[in-house]
């Protein structure tokens, strides 16, 4: 079941969805849940962490706040007299979710050479696939640079960002000042890595919403696609097709900046075994390479994470409430959205999904959304390009990412730098890397008059 | 949670790919000195501990701060199997745990500058008079309460904790137990240590009456009460201060009889890295450091007098005279019999309490003989163990936590105090029968 607007009996093409997205009034009470029923209206620090208990079962209560209190733990080093909270390591990034999702938001790029990753991380590979055509990893550091060790294992080595800087001109003449980082490393601690190395930067994002794009129907994404493709604009989205580990099969990748994610489960169990070295039913072994011996003589039991808590912590993911939108019947706010869906950024930026029947969570299903995703993967230029595939994401595919909640990152972050890399520190910078499929796109926000680019920009601010 | 599925899937394969992993191993050092890092152990939240780690770093460049965290029974087993040998700094609101430190030899002198630092609270010591440990922050204790909620039930914010035993609160306060809830042992002695035992033990069984227990990390309690459930809890004062700072209709009161319990930093006697050790220290304690406390992401109390000055906002006054001199060292020493108590008392009663204490609150409204409500209140308000008993020793000891090994179950309660145990929660059942059997009889 297709549950994109229709019309006319047919699947709308990209064309008609930017038509669509120009048809809408005034902000009613609907348009204002960008989450469907799962929206808040707190537009405050905690914008981000709001779950809307009157949804919640009482029986899933409990289990919601005890995901709720492993998000937000520092994890503990085993042996430990709180084995709930235990199997940080060997080697890790980070020493809890929030430290990378700050208030469950976005992480950020440190602004000089000297200081290190405290939100991001770095993935490594090398040409070719891996058993399950996902990316091969780095032969002594594994697929991911893990900059801690625990007492006696020492951390890999430390990534560090290089800036350089250029100038865009707009057609009106206001210069913007670009900058883009290159990835470096000091104090590898097994040597230089391979010399055919792929690296890719990456950004921790925001973590709400999740359930309710777990629960868009396959069929709808790939349909989003072959609409793109029919619409012939230039815009082409492709979905990837990822390792599925719980299923022991190939899926549809939706989440993850490349999509190299099947599911909200996966990804948290991913992030457990690659940011912090916790093994889990999906993910049982630990990461120690051969050649790091002090990481591979650790003797933990494997998996770390007891029974339940994976689930717990989905849960939890799955319920974090979309922020709704604010100023929607403003006049400059529904100028932007009109030039919004004008420049073509609706057509990837999709604004309208619903959700299908979701048995993880019914109440996620049948909720008209505003994720303002397509959840697919587009070509978005050599600039903005990382050269590293994943699955079937080329070095320059992204996935769409979500803009819902975005106006509120500078309020719950303390900071409005987007991008995979954390480049763009506004959303005119990130407007003006696309490329690719968005070259289009971009053009048409850079020819923008000043008024109009300030209603553009407010719209989005208003997400 | 993160990033995308990234298990390392490695292996040494190719000689030159080994000989390059040999050569590095021999030849290659990390970037990083070992003067360059500091290793903290820590129970901070990662909001609090993020931001000093940032701001350190970003004041050394080149230094780095390398966290582990444990709750403070783990940290504490951890320090006493070597692990002082592997840290730098101690830092963590565990009071217990410095003095043991301390006494065991496990700790350095930190040659501290404290003359910025004041070293008492209400004339009792926060920081270690030998200058082994040195107070870092203050948590204060007291009500959080939901204003929207006190205009829906027609009450005016409260100012002492008594307040809440206001009948119009019932099933709107959160009370948290001690036994379970980290922070709860020094709010439950702020209230004993305040009014003395009896009174304070009367305060808390009437609190109860119009309370639900918070039991641990994973309560609703804050979300609670920034939704308006409940109207008020029992509380430290950051948590309220995060509800607030992100625009909850919540405000925090502390009581005038109130607990300002310290945190404090210390620097481990086989600490590897000494000097950046006591560098990092000096930056926590440090005006810079000390203004981070205020941070809306952390909200702590400063031990720096002048900060108070500089920020009128705060309305905690730990340093004002007259503040109750509340003593750790008091609540340390009975923290596992006042849990057993609370427990036994107030917690397992509590479904058989509620009734008697609305009859109480009927019969008290309705001008019953005072003799006979007096007598029902004085029942349902008594602890199990006057105060006259619970400064035996001996009994204290019977109550004390035992020391925990990894991997291994605690063991399970003395004969005696299940005895104990038994006898007290006899006596609270023989109370209440009799309270019951007075309010039954004023009713017919």
């Amino acid at each position: 079941m297709m549950h994109l607007e229709r019309k006319n009996g047919g699947w709308l093409p990209a064309a008609l969805v930017l038509l669509a997205s120009l048809a809408w009034g005034p902000a009613g009470a609907g348009e204002a849940a960008a989450g469907g029923r799962f929206t808040t209206r707190d537009q405050g620090r905690d914008a981000y962490q709001q779950i809307l208990w009157d949804l919640v079962p009482a029986a899933e209560r409990e289990r919601v706040l005890a995901g709720r209190g492993l998000v937000r733990q520092t994890w503990v080093i085993s042996p430990s007299l709180e084995p709930r909270i235990a199997g940080l390591g060997p080697t890790y990034n980070r020493p809890a979710c929030i430290s990378c999702h700050p208030r469950n938001g976005r992480g950020a790029a440190p602004d000089d050479q000297a200081r290190p990753m405290h939100s991001m991380l770095v993935r490594l590979s090398i040409p070719g696939r891996d058993a399950h055509g996902g990316p091969l990893p780095e032969p002594v550091y594994g697929d991911q640079l893990n900059e801690f060790g625990i007492p006696g294992v020492p951390g890999e080595g430390e990534a560090y960002l290089v800036w350089e800087s250029r100038e865009e001109q707009l057609a009106d003449g206001t210069r913007v000042e670009l900058r883009a980082p290159r990835v470096a490393f000091r104090g590898l601690i097994q040597g230089p890595m391979h010399p055919e190395l792929m690296t890719s930067v990456r950004v921790a994002p925001p973590i709400f919403g999740l359930g309710l794009l777990e629960a868009v129907p396959e069929a709808d994404i790939l349909a989003l696609a072959r609409a793109q493709k029919k619409a012939g604009q230039g815009v082409a989205g492709q979905p990837n097709r990822v390792w599925d580990a719980a299923r022991q099969r190939q899926a549809l990748g939706r989440f993850g900046l490349k999509a190299n994610q099947p599911t909200v489960r996966q990804q948290i169990a991913g992030a457990l075994a690659g940011d912090m070295g916790i093994t889990s039913v999906l993910f049982p072994e630990p990461n120690c390479p051969p050649a790091q011996q002090a990481c591979a003589a650790q003797s933990d039991q494997h998996p770390e994470l007891v029974p339940g808590a994976l689930e717990e912590m989905t849960l939890y993911h799955y319920l974090l409430a979309v922020p709704a939108p604010r100023n929607q019947g403003g006049p400059q706010v529904r100028r932007g959205r009109r030039l919004f869906a004008e420049a073509g950024c609706a057509s990837c930026h999709q604004p309208r999904l619903r959700t299908g029947p979701f048995p993880g969570f019914p109440a996620l299903g049948g909720q008209r959304i505003q994720p303002y995703t397509d959840l697919l993967l587009h070509d978005m230029g050599p600039e903005l390009a990382d050269g590293r595939p994943d699955y079937q994401a080329s070095g320059s595919q992204w996935r769409t990412p979500p803009l819902w909640g975005l106006g509120l990152l500078p309020t719950v972050n303390g900071h409005g730098t987007l991008l995979h890399d954390g480049r763009a520190r506004n959303v005119l910078e990130a407007i003006l890397w696309h490329g690719g499929e968005a070259s289009r796109s971009r053009e048409a926000v850079r020819r923008l008059p000043a008024a109009e680019r300030e209603a553009l920009l407010a719209f989005l601010a208003s997400l | 949670m993160g990033q995308q599925m990234n298990i390392k899937r490695r292996r040494a394969t190719g000689l030159l790919l080994a000989g390059a992993a040999a050569a590095g191993l021999g030849g290659w050092r990390g970037a990083l000195g070992a003067g360059e890092r500091v290793v903290v152990l820590t129970s901070y939240p990662e909001e609090l501990v993020g931001r000093f780690q940032l701001a350190y770093e970003a004041r050394h460049p080149g230094r780095r701060v390398e966290i582990l965290w444990r709750q403070s029974a783990d940290a504490l087993a951890y320090l006493r199997r070597g692990g002082q040998q592997e840290v730098d700094v101690y830092w963590t609101p565990a009071p217990r745990n410095f003095a043991l430190l301390k006494a065991e030899g496990r700790l350095a002198p930190l040659l501290l500058d404290t003359a910025a630092l004041p070293s008492r609270v209400a004339g009792y010591p926060i920081s270690d008079p030998d200058g082994q440990f040195a107070a870092f922050e203050l948590a204060g204790y007291g009500i959080a309460y939901n204003r929207t909620a006190l205009g829906r039930l027609g009450l005016t914010p409260p100012r002492d904790w008594r307040d809440l035993a206001d009948p119009r609160y019932r099933g709107q306060v959160e009370l948290p137990i001690p036994g379970r809830v980290g922070f709860a042992p020094v709010l439950i002695e702020a209230v004993l240590q305040g009014y003395g035992w009896d009174e304070g033990w009367a305060v808390l069984a009437a609190i109860a009456a119009n309370a639900e227990f918070g039991s641990g990390d994973s309560n609703p309690g804050t979300d609670d009460l920034v939704s308006g459930r409940r109207a008020a809890r029992l509380t430290i004062d950051f948590f309220a201060a995060a509800a607030r700072s992100s625009g909850a209709s919540v405000s925090f009161i502390y009581p005038p009889r109130t607990a300002y319990n310290p945190a404090q930093v210390a620097i481990l006697a086989g600490a590897p890295h000494p000097a950046a050790a006591r560098d990092f220290v000096e930056f926590l304690l440090s005006a810079e450091g000390q203004e981070l406390l205020l941070h809306p992401d952390v909200h702590r109390l400063p031990v720096r007098k002048a900060l108070y000055e500089a920020h009128p906002e705060l309305s905690a006054q730990p340093f004002a005279p007259g503040n109750l001199a509340y003593s750790d060292v008091l609540t340390r020493s009975r923290q596992g019999l006042v849990a057993a108590l609370f427990e036994q008392a107030l917690v397992q009663p509590h479904g058989r309490a509620l009734p008697l204490w609305q009859a109480l609150h009927r019969a008290e409204a309705a001008g019953a003989d005072p003799a006979v409500t007096a007598e029902a209140r004085a029942l349902l308000s008594a602890c199990p163990v006057p105060d006259a008993q619970q400064a035996d020793g001996e009994l204290r000891r019977l109550f004390d936590f035992p020391d925990r090994v990894p991997g291994q179950p605690e063991p399970p309660p003395a004969p005696a105090r299940l005895a104990r145990e038994a006898e007290w929660r006899n006596r609270v059942e023989a109370a209440q029968a009799r309270a019951g059997k007075l309010l039954q009889a004023w009713r017919s």
